[in-house]
């Protein structure tokens, strides 16, 4: 599963773009008299503007309610969220550091009105989940965080090769809100800041891996309770360091990571840590953005079989490579593309046998109507045209408030994708309404 | 044809000489000289909404959007013709903790460059921006203010006619200025032209009309609320109604401060992700602040 930035952000960042431009306006006004201040002092219809706001009312507590409806609209044919769900943020600013947590929360009855297995739902109808918790101090030039916490190294939008650290939630296996994908891990986080220079260092005592669901459950894969079965599980740690240069950014990676997903190592599964280096670059060149991130795993457990089928772990040299554009159209909105390999391949139980694996992504994304309506479609082709997964996605933003999200996924798939074939007939149609406080 | 931008609008506190009177376009260079500080910190509102007209007033037909800002910037270079800005959304919350920092540089060569951290993905993201071929799309913030309105000018982007010498508008005495914009730049505008009220005594642009290419009237700016802050004189409100949808803006500055010390380290990407280091570096600027 990868994961797609919200386009929304992409149009924000214009308005943040040119927001400080205006300020010289206001600060264009030498010498007018009190006379002048009453002529124009006139509200003209903005009755209920008061005299400030101020950031020290700002709350500690932040979030959302939301009513979900999802339902598959392949085969088979099942609502696959019906309820209610909650994101509550603690964002606090103390005299001994920063405080951050994030949870979310959720009610889902569509367990129950498909008639799943008992187990599933007293397991799935009512579920949390800490996403992040963590303190942060800042000093001079360094800054320590310390605990659950999501950590993002790449470059990439939706094909990421060197965000290693963060897992992935795949409990939903196609999700609406893009936001819910990602996991914190457990870590100890030191930065260092210099001049355009970033130091940072990164240690895991205790890894956390991509989130699957129980065997039984619609969206079990084939990793479902691997948790079970762990074998290992490796101290993780690394480095980065991120140059800044005139339109360009620089980061050279080198760490000891595991597999989020888990390997079959005959009826043992692994996550077996190994080291990674790794570059990522991007240029900007109005109105275009180009990315790449090259990883290089010298030792990096790959999943084999033999003949007769037992699952074996062997270590052997590995590559990962994406290359990418951001493009900004004046008429036709933005565009990102995002082309992905790795080499040789992971394969699994039932899939053929590949020496590589490739991903292309193209998303595009407008907002309209004051930037109330926002319209989105991503494509993305795994290893061929034949197998791809469809989006087409909506936000109409009522009022500062509420706002309502829709989303439809179509799957197609020729059934020799390890990655796809699982998802076939998961066509989706997903609504949330959501109210923001 | 001529797009007036605020940015244009910004007069010195340099007056032209009382003994010659000045041309159309030696009052509209002196906007390019505005004494704005060389450092700023702010914190404002923007609010917009659509708008009916009861009794001859405007009137929000419901509640108005609201985007409650804190912006920081200052001049930096050689000569202090460039410049680094720091924006952080603080309201609504759904987009609480958005952080963007651009840098401009005088060198009409040079692009800008542009961050944005996205808290929902906690991602650092270089942007990019429109070529500049035509009119900028989208507006600020859902507003009626139009990318383009804000995007500095120069000078030579138009002609400019006197229409009116000793107009009096309220209680001010003003000239009614008529800016064209160029041939060559006319391309990179949606407006066919504009007319500014400028006060005479102070040279300050009082209100504005925005006239698309069929010379229909498509926007009215109007400044207000003129305080001394920090011994420059500022309008903490501005006023924008667009006519041809029926809607209007207003983005009023609650806190201000400006020539103030600012830590380089609060203008660069780790102030976009590091909360707890801009949080301790802002505390002592919002105290400044009025």
């Amino acid at each position: 599963m990868t994961q797609r930035v919200n386009p929304l952000y992409h149009s924000v960042s214009f308005t943040f773009a040119l927001y400080w431009a205006l300020l010289p306006s206001l600060l264009a006004a030498p010498f007018i008299l009190s006379a002048a201040e009453e002529e124009f002092d006139d509200f003209a219809g903005f009755s209920d503007v008061g005299e400030t706001e101020s950031t020290s009312s700002e709350p500690w507590l932040r979030g959302s309610l939301s009513l979900d409806l999802a339902r598959q609209i392949g085969a088979p044919n099942r609502w696959v969220r019906n309820g209610v769900s909650t994101q509550l943020i603690l964002d606090r600013e103390t005299p001994f550091g920063h405080l951050y947590a994030e949870a979310t929360g959720l009610y889902n009855a569509a367990y129950r009105l498909e008639k799943d297995p008992q187990a599933i739902i007293d397991r799935y109808e009512a579920d949390g989940l800490l996403r992040e918790f963590y303190w942060q101090k800042a000093f001079a030039q360094f800054s320590l965080s310390v605990g659950r916490k999501m950590l993002v190294w790449g470059k990439a939008d939706m094909l990421p090769v060197v965000n290693m650290i963060t897992p992935q939630d795949r409990s939903a296996a196609l999700f609406a809100k893009p936001e819910e994908t990602r996991l914190g891990q457990d870590l100890i986080q030191l930065d260092w800041y210099g001049n355009g220079q970033q130091l940072n260092a990164v240690l895991i005592p205790q890894p956390r891996f991509n989130l699957q669901v129980n065997s039984g459950h619609p969206y079990a894969t084939l990793f479902s309770d691997s948790t079970d079965h762990i074998k290992d599980n490796d101290v993780e740690y690394g480095l980065r360091w991120n140059q800044q240069l005139p339109r360009a950014e620089l980061a050279l990676i080198a760490g000891h990571f595991a597999n989020r997903d888990p390997l079959f190592d005959g009826f043992e599964q692994t996550h077996r840590a190994s080291d990674v280096l790794a570059l990522s670059y991007n240029r900007a060149a109005d109105p275009f953005l180009f990315k790449t991130e090259l990883a290089y795993l010298p030792q990096h457990p790959t999943q084999l079989f033999s003949r007769q089928g037992k699952p074996q772990v062997e270590e052997k040299e590995s590559y990962r490579a994406m290359l990418g554009v951001d493009y900004v159209s004046q008429n036709y909105g933005r565009w990102i593309a995002e082309l992905y390999a790795e080499w040789p391949s992971v394969t699994y139980p039932g899939s053929s046998a590949k020496t590589s694996f490739g991903l292309l992504a193209i998303n595009w994304s407008e907002q309209y109507w004051r930037d109330d309506l926002l319209l989105g479609a991503t494509v993305m082709f795994f290893s061929d045209l034949e197998n791809r997964v469809v989006r087409l996605s909506s936000r109409y933003q009522y009022d500062d408030r509420w706002s309502l999200n829709g989303q439809y996924n179509r799957i197609d798939a020729n059934g020799d994708s390890f990655l796809l074939t699982p998802l076939e007939g998961f066509d989706r149609l997903d609504f949330t309404l959501s109210y923001n406080f | 044809m001529f797009k007036l931008t605020f940015s244009l609008l910004a007069l010195s506190l340099t007056a032209l000489p009382l003994h010659a009177a000045p041309s159309a376009r030696q009052i509209m260079q002196q906007s390019l000289d505005v004494n704005d500080g060389s450092s700023r910190y702010s914190q404002a509102r923007m609010m917009s909404c659509a708008f009916v007209i009861k009794k001859g007033k405007r009137k929000c037909r419901s509640k108005p959007r609201l985007k409650l800002t804190e912006s920081l910037g200052k001049d930096v270079g050689a000569e202090g013709k460039d410049s680094l800005s720091l924006s952080l959304i603080l309201k609504p919350s759904s987009e609480k903790g958005m952080a963007f920092l651009q840098k401009d540089y005088d060198d009409t060569e040079k692009d800008s460059e542009q961050w944005m951290y996205l808290p929902a993905m906690k991602k650092l993201k270089r942007i990019v921006s429109e070529t500049d071929d035509g009119p900028k799309t989208g507006t600020l913030f859902g507003s009626e203010l139009a990318y383009e309105d804000i995007e500095k000018h120069h000078i030579s982007d138009s002609t400019y006619a006197l229409l009116e010498e000793n107009l009096s508008y309220g209680k001010r005495t003003v000239w009614k200025i008529k800016a064209t914009p160029t041939e060559k730049f006319a391309p990179k505008t949606s407006y066919g032209h504009s007319v500014v009220w400028i006060d005479q005594q102070h040279y300050l642009p009082l209100k504005i009309e925005l006239y698309n290419r069929q010379g229909k009237l498509a926007k009215t700016l109007l400044q207000q609320k003129i305080q001394q802050i920090d011994g420059i004189w500022i309008a903490k409100r501005m006023q924008i109604i667009n006519h041809s949808n029926q809607r209007m803006s207003l983005m009023v500055t609650d806190k201000l401060a400006l020539n103030m010390d600012v830590p380089d380290g609060l203008l660069e990407s780790r102030a976009l992700k590091d909360s707890n280091y801009r949080e301790t570096q802002m505390k002592a600027l919002r105290m400044l602040a009025k």
